[in-house]
């Protein structure tokens, strides 16, 4: 066994649940999402024993999203569209069928891989603005800009139940 | 589908801190609604033993790269230390340096007339060859092929190389015309490969400490492609490795092999020559017991 082999295993057993519905949300398939997972998981392995003692979900997030990041360059022709959501409140009839929370998820998708990013960091996730700009590797500015964007997006693409969409309509 | 809960969610209290109070009830809905949105999906149960094995794979993967990387820097370093071991034909050559002749270089080691014709003299089969100016290295030639033994021409930064091929290769010195020069003026002592053939290289590596990268028993990885010069040959595959050095100055002789289609059961014995190749002075690169040169059973296969 590797050293700290155990405590990695309790790292995964604990926190691997929740690191695989991050990966769900970014990548939008389970197997993705998990493949996604393993590699991360993979790629902090050997330097567990540096990184575990010093905020080590932070350090794997931030593993998994810069892998993601990393995947949707190199795969991006490949990356399945999400166009089929409606592109305004007036087209939800259309998709009065599909569940609230799957459209939401699918819109999260559908969102730009960075602003996906900085909606899964800062709204699923929790993190403040400082500690997702720390995760991508950006300023608090790019966040906050990111995140305006964003949300503008899913109001735009989600029924007007959604992000608020009651309320502004 | 119902309305979304209106219950701050855990991270509310982070906000955007700029006061709307419809963007704060935004955030706060959407990320209820995200922890909704995703599913809590199972964890399969082989898991860590998947990632155990993706770590495994890096590191084969790591280790594999490293060899292959150290075997072409060391052909690199070869090329910049020690240019013009190939250079021939019309261009002009450094001033000669005392040095063989040209009959001289095919040195055979056993059955060969060390002063023969223009030629060189094909080897018998498991006949050992050896490349008095590749450090003295000495390889049990597959049946039917054949060995050149190159000096340098002149010059401190010359290199000299030895060949060993399937096809027939042609000597050439020093101001003779180069049989088929390839890239950034490479002489190679055949014209093309043909389909089936395949072009062992040696060259020396002098003055670059080369003992982290060399693997014993050595190995020889396949290029991702195959170079200029052994494409400039009908040469379609390329394989790389180091054999240890044991004499100084040299310390490492770099060995490329380029075959023109498929070959398999010469890059087999290639494989086994480059096992058993012998420095001399007892220095074997691998113990003794390594399998005869073309035996093809139990051999690791090749990285492709």
């Amino acid at each position: 066994m590797d050293p700290g082999e155990g405590d990695f295993e309790a790292f995964v057993a604990a926190r691997g649940p929740r690191l695989l519905r991050v990966a769900w949300l970014l990548t939008g398939d389970a197997h993705l999402a998990e493949d996604l997972l393993q590699s991360t998981l993979a790629k902090v392995w050997p330097k567990w024993s540096r990184i575990s003692g010093d905020r080590p979900e932070a350090y794997v997030r931030k593993a998994l999203v810069h892998l993601h990041a990393s995947w949707w360059r190199r795969r991006w022709r490949g990356e399945l569209p999400y166009g089929e959501l409606p592109d305004t409140a007036g087209a939800v009839d259309a998709y009065e069928h599909v569940d609230l929370e799957q459209s939401l998820a699918a819109a999260v998708r559908a969102l730009p891989v960075r602003q996906r990013a900085v909606v899964v960091l800062r709204y699923f996730e929790d993190l403040s603005v400082e500690d997702t700009a720390e995760t991508l590797g950006c300023s608090t500015g790019t966040v906050k800009s990111q995140s305006a964007r964003a949300l503008r997006s899913l109001r735009a693409a989600l029924p007007a139940s959604v992000a608020g969409g009651e309320r502004h309509g | 589908m119902g309305e979304p809960a209106r219950t701050p969610g855990a991270g509310a209290a982070h906000g955007h801190g700029h006061g709307h109070e419809d963007a704060y009830d935004d955030e706060r809905e959407l990320r209820i609604l995200l922890e909704r949105a995703v599913p809590r999906l199972p964890a399969p149960e082989e898991r860590l033993s998947r990632v155990r094995e993706r770590v495994r794979r890096a590191r084969r993967r790591r280790r594999t790269g490293g060899a292959a990387a150290a075997a072409v820097t060391g052909l690199m370093l070869a090329g910049t230390f020690l240019p013009g071991a190939l250079r021939g034909g019309p261009e002009p050559l450094p001033p000669a340096a005392p040095g063989p002749s040209v009959t001289e270089r095919r040195d055979p080691v056993a059955g060969q007339d060390p002063t023969g014709g223009p030629d060189p003299a094909p080897t018998s089969s498991g006949v050992p060859f050896r490349f008095e100016h590749v450090a003295g290295l000495t390889l049990r030639l597959p049946e039917g092929w054949q060995a050149v033994d190159m000096p340098g021409f002149g010059g401190l930064k010359s290199a000299a190389r030895g060949y060993a091929s399937s096809e027939r290769l042609t000597a050439y010195g020093q101001g003779e015309s180069c049989p088929k020069k390839a890239k950034d003026s490479v002489c190679v002592p055949l014209q093309a490969l043909a389909p089936g053939g395949a072009l062992l290289t040696l060259t020396p590596v002098i003055g670059v400490d080369m003992s982290g990268k060399i693997q014993r028993p050595p190995e020889l990885y396949a290029s991702a492609e195959p170079s200029e010069v052994c494409r400039g040959i009908r040469g379609t595959r390329e394989y790389a490795g180091l054999l240890g050095g044991s004499t100084t100055p040299v310390t490492a002789v770099g060995v490329t092999l380029c075959v023109s289609g498929d070959a398999p059961g010469t890059v087999e014995d290639v494989r086994a020559m480059v096992t058993g190749a012998d420095f001399g002075k007892g220095t074997v690169t691998t113990p003794p017991a390594a399998p005869p040169p073309t035996a093809t059973a139990e051999r690791p296969p090749i990285e492709k």
